[in-house]
This record gives C-alpha cells, structure tokens and sequence, in this order.
C-alpha cells in the first residue's frame, strides 16, 4: 500500500473523536430517568431519559451503549495496533487497518444518522467524514495487481464469496421481512419508536449488502478487486457480531428481555456470521504472503 | 462509456422508479389537514396530516416537494439528455467528455436527494423505494466516478479554463454551508433547556450530509484544481454539476416554503439564491472549454 500522509492526521484523528464519543455515551449521567412518551404515529415508547442518549428510546440507547463499549475497548486498540503495522509497511496490517476504518464509517454513520440529535451531533458528523474519506484514500492507494502476487494457494476464495453472498443477502432479508408486514397494513414498524425512518434497515440494504454480493461475484471470477474488497468486508462483519452480543448484553441490562426463540433466531444468526467471519479472516490473512513493501 | 453493461440497466430503472417517486409525492393525496403537536423535545410541530408525506411536517413536505418538482422538471430531463450523450443509450463507443461529467453530476444529485429521503423523509409506504433508489445512484455514481480515466483527464480541459473562479465558487459553497450550518447547531448546543428546532426528525441529517460529504468534497475538490491535479478536474467538474442541480432544488424550496407560510430566514435564503446563479455561471463555463476531439 502506498504511503498516504493524510492518514497520518486523519487515523489519529478518528481514534481521538471516538474516544470523546464512546466514553461520552458509555459514562455520561444525569437526566430524570425514563419515562413513556406517544409517538406521532399513536405508539407508547419508553425514553431513557439519561446521559448523552436522554432523547432516545431505551430501546435504542441501550443498542449504542453496547456499541460503545465495543468501540471503546477492542475496536479502538486495533485501529491502532494495525496503523502501527501499516507505518512498517506491513501488508497484513494494512489490509487490517482498511477493515478497522471501514468499521469506524459504519459506527460513524450509525451515530450521525440514528442517535435523536445531541450535543454530540457535530463530533459523530466528523467521524462520519474522517473515516469516510480515510476508507476512500486508503482504498485508492492499494496496488491490487501486487496484492494478486501475494495470494498463496490455500485462499479460501469460494468459501468466502459465498460467506459474503449469504450474509449479504440475508441481511437484506431479514430486515426487509421486518418491513413487508407494516408496508402492507400502512402502520409504523414495531421499532420505529420516536424515530423519522428506519435508519439501520435503509443503510444496510443499500450500501452494505450490494457491496458484499458485488465482491462475492468478483471474488468468484478471481477478479483482483475481489481480494482487496473482502477483508475489510469479513473484519466488518466479524466486529458486527461482537457489536450484537455486546448490544444484547447491554438491553438486557436495561430489562429489555426478548424471548428465548428471537436469541436463538436473530441473534444466534448475527453471532453465528460472526464466527464465519471470523474463520474466514484467519484464513485469507494466513494466505498473504508477507513482505516489506 | 465504461461500465455501460451495469449502467445500462442502472439509470433506465433510477429514472423509472424516480419519476413514481416523485409523481407520488406530488400527487398522491388522502383526506385530512395539518394539525399540532408537541415533540418529546417540547417542540410544537405542525404535522402534514395528508398525502404520501402524512407524518412529516408541513415545512417539510414544503422542501421535499419543491425537491420533486425540480428532480422531475429538471433532473429527470437532465439525465435522460446526458445519458445520450454519454453514449450510454443508444448503446455506442466514445460518447462526448461533457456528457459523462453531466451524467456523473446528475447522478450526484439523484443520490443525494435519495440518500436523504431514505433518512430524513418520515417513514412511509415508499421507504423502500427510497432505499433502492439511494443504492442504484449510489453505485451508478461510483461506476461513473471509476469510468474516467484520470491521466487523460486534464487535457481535454482548455487553457483557458476559469480554474481559480471555479476553485472560488467551490471554497464560497462549502464556506457558506459550514459557517450556515455550524452557525445553526452550536447555539443548540449551548442552550439545552431550549428545544433544537428540528421538527419531528431524529436528527439533522442534510446539515450532517452537507458538513461531511459536500464541505470537504467542495473544498479538496478546489485546491486540487488549483494544483491542477488529475483529481481536481474530475471532483471539480462533478460537484459544479452537481451543485447546478441542487441549487435550484434548494431555492424551489425555499421559494415554496415561503408560499406555504414557513419561509426560511432570509440569511440562509439570500445566499443560497446567489450561489445558485455562481454555480450556474461557472457550470456554463466549465462546459464550454471542454476540448472533444479525442473518443474513448
């Protein structure tokens, strides 16, 4: 990977701001406590009531505190970790930090878009950029021809296409299932709350899933794009299941219980991805063969 | 035109479903009128009470109509035309430089608009209409974005390209948008105990889109023209592009949030209306010293 002296500013400046976001929403106190309040649409949702996510419901407050606590404490570290290689001029570290500045966008975008308005606002808007226009530059300035060079013959190629197709399109259909129901009475989804839309099921279909198909398809006609789209794809993904379990954790805490068939269903889903993702990752990066660049 | 196989089923069907969105938000009407209610914020909201855009406000709805009628008047008719001429439809090599800079351009503006009515727009039947039409102009702009070749690029551009007034346009839209933008959410945040006027939406996202994507976008894309890069060509000439669309969309906002009562403060308008007309300057500019002499 080229040397880029923009990351140099921008990945430091990433790690910096989410730390003041994560330990902001994890920590922060004060507020009265939740209370009920009737949406637009005639629905009955509980505001949390405290700390940075006062005006959110507790529903979705407790999902961005177990977010938070991921962020905070394993994603942070290896965003750092993996810079550290990149400044070697370490392959694996680099395709490593592309997967953890993907991962930083995609919180990025959560916080911006799907927390109510706080006085974070303009901190999760600069995430949202930083890591947005990290994920382009570090992109770009990837050599895939040499990457290609690289691969050794025990590439889980197909395994990983297919991993990334399903997962892909499963996404899509769960969410989409959520939708169908609603769309078809013209009533508000279960978990609209006090939401304007549905945020997560909107973002996720549009950008996430076409991007795992369109490098599944590529991965299986050995298009060198492929290999250099897949990593950060499955890092994503893996980080994703440590973010869900963090996130049940989290409601749990807050009493919010679901019944044993939704763990075993949504969640034993998210974690079991996961742990694909996590197989995967081994593999493909057991399968690049290092040199100092 | 590169990536024809994908675009030529892409922008046929962003068009298709664009003009059912947009027919739909103008026209689709049910019984009922406006009515108040009191945010958890404690802000008093009217709410449309009718039509596609039910539960949105009545400003709201104010801005996402004026949107529709210039996506249907103008960007509509803007992508057919730069389609043609791209060459992506009828289907032949080479295609002109201008009319793929205008194809990217539009594309720009027909993601921005569905990738803030995906999230801003409230809930409705549409949802995922939105959602299908944010994700084909989201990866029709990035196959437009990845079809030019960046080396050749400068040379098709005259000599006589306005670069610095072009540059100067760029710097004016995303100063003017951040000091705007920055100016509206900081006293927010200073004052807590007065609710953010943010109407029934979870969050700001237009100035969120605008601080994060369009400030930085408009401002590299500047200096990198000013360094005469390879990149500043191609940024600069889609965000004008793009900006030439958007602009008349935000003031056909502001001018039908005036005639139905909740106007805008004159601070943000009168700039907006200048900007517009820069923009538009600069973009007949642009295309004007666009050398065609070599096809792809």
């Amino acid at each position: 990977m080229k040397r880029q002296p923009a990351l140099n500013w921008l990945i430091p400046l990433i790690a910096v701001i989410t730390i003041i976001i994560a330990s902001t929403g994890l920590f922060s106190q004060g507020g009265s406590g939740p209370f009920p309040f009737t949406t637009v649409y005639g629905d009955t949702v509980e505001i949390y009531g405290k700390g940075i996510y006062r005006h959110d419901s507790t529903f979705v407050a407790a999902l961005f505190r177990g977010t938070d606590a991921i962020t905070l404490f394993i994603s942070i570290p290896l965003l750092l970790i993996s810079y550290l290689f990149y400044r070697r001029g370490s392959l694996r570290g680099s395709l490593f930090m592309i997967g953890m500045i993907l991962y930083f966008l995609y919180v990025g975008v959560s916080y911006t878009f799907s927390t109510i308005f706080n006085s974070m606002f303009l901190f999760y808007t600069a995430l949202f950029s930083a890591s947005l226009f990290a994920t382009m530059i570090a992109f770009t300035s990837f050599d895939t021809e040499l990457l290609i060079s690289k691969v050794t013959s025990g590439m889980p190629r197909r395994g990983m296409a297919i991993f990334l197709i399903v997962a892909g399109l499963g996404t899509l259909m769960l969410w989409i299932s959520e939708l169908i129901g609603p769309m078809m009475t013209g009533t508000a989804p279960a978990n609209l709350g006090p939401y304007t839309t549905m945020f997560t099921h909107g973002f996720d279909s549009a950008v996430i899933t076409p991007a795992t198909v369109v490098t599944g398809i590529l991965l299986l006609q050995r298009k060198p794009l492929g290999y250099l789209l897949a990593p950060p794809l499955l890092i994503l993904c893996t980080l994703i299941g440590v973010v869900v379990i963090s996130q049940t954790i989290s409601q749990a805490l807050e009493g919010i219980v679901f019944p044993i068939g939704v763990y075993i269903g949504m969640v034993g889903s998210w974690v079991v991805m996961g742990a694909f993702a996590i197989g995967l990752t081994i593999r493909y990066f057991r399968n690049i063969s290092e040199t100092v660049q | 035109m590169k990536n024809q196989s994908a675009l030529k089923w892409l922008i046929p069907s962003i068009g298709i479903l664009a003009l059912f969105a947009i027919l739909m938000g103008l026209f689709y009407e049910t019984p009922g009128e406006p009515y108040p209610i009191t945010s958890f914020r404690g802000e008093q909201v009217m709410i449309n009470g009718h039509g596609l855009y039910y539960y949105d406000t009545v400003s709201t709805v104010a801005q996402m109509q004026g949107n529709d009628i210039i996506a249907l008047f103008v960007g509509l008719p803007l992508l057919v035309i730069s389609t043609f001429l791209a060459g992506v439809y009828p289907a032949r090599r080479g295609g002109s430089l201008r009319g793929r800079l205008l194809l990217t351009g539009t594309m720009g503006f027909f993601l921005y608009t569905y990738m803030s009515m995906s999230m801003l727009t409230a809930y409705n039947m549409l949802f995922l209409v939105y959602v299908a039409l944010f994700t084909m102009s989201l990866y029709a702009f990035i196959l437009c974005m990845l079809s030019f070749d960046l080396e050749d690029l400068p040379r098709h551009f005259s000599d006589k390209l306005p670069r610095r007034w072009i540059a100067g346009v760029l710097f004016a839209i995303g100063g003017f948008l951040s000091l705007a933008w920055i100016g509206r959410v900081v006293p927010e945040l200073l004052h807590p105990e007065i609710p953010a006027a943010l109407e029934n939406t979870t969050t700001r996202v237009i100035h969120s889109m605008d601080l994060a994507l369009i400030v930085p976008l408009a401002v590299l894309a500047g200096i990198l023209l000013l360094r005469k890069s390879a990149w500043g060509y191609l940024l600069a000439s889609v965000a004008i592009l793009k900006g030439l669309t958007m602009a008349l969309a935000v003031s056909t906002m502001a001018i039908n949030m005036a005639l139905q009562g909740v106007p805008d403060s004159l601070a943000i308008m009168v700039p907006f209306l200048v900007l517009t007309a820069l923009t538009m300057v600069v973009a007949v500019m642009l295309l004007r010293n666009i050398k065609e002499q070599t096809h792809y």
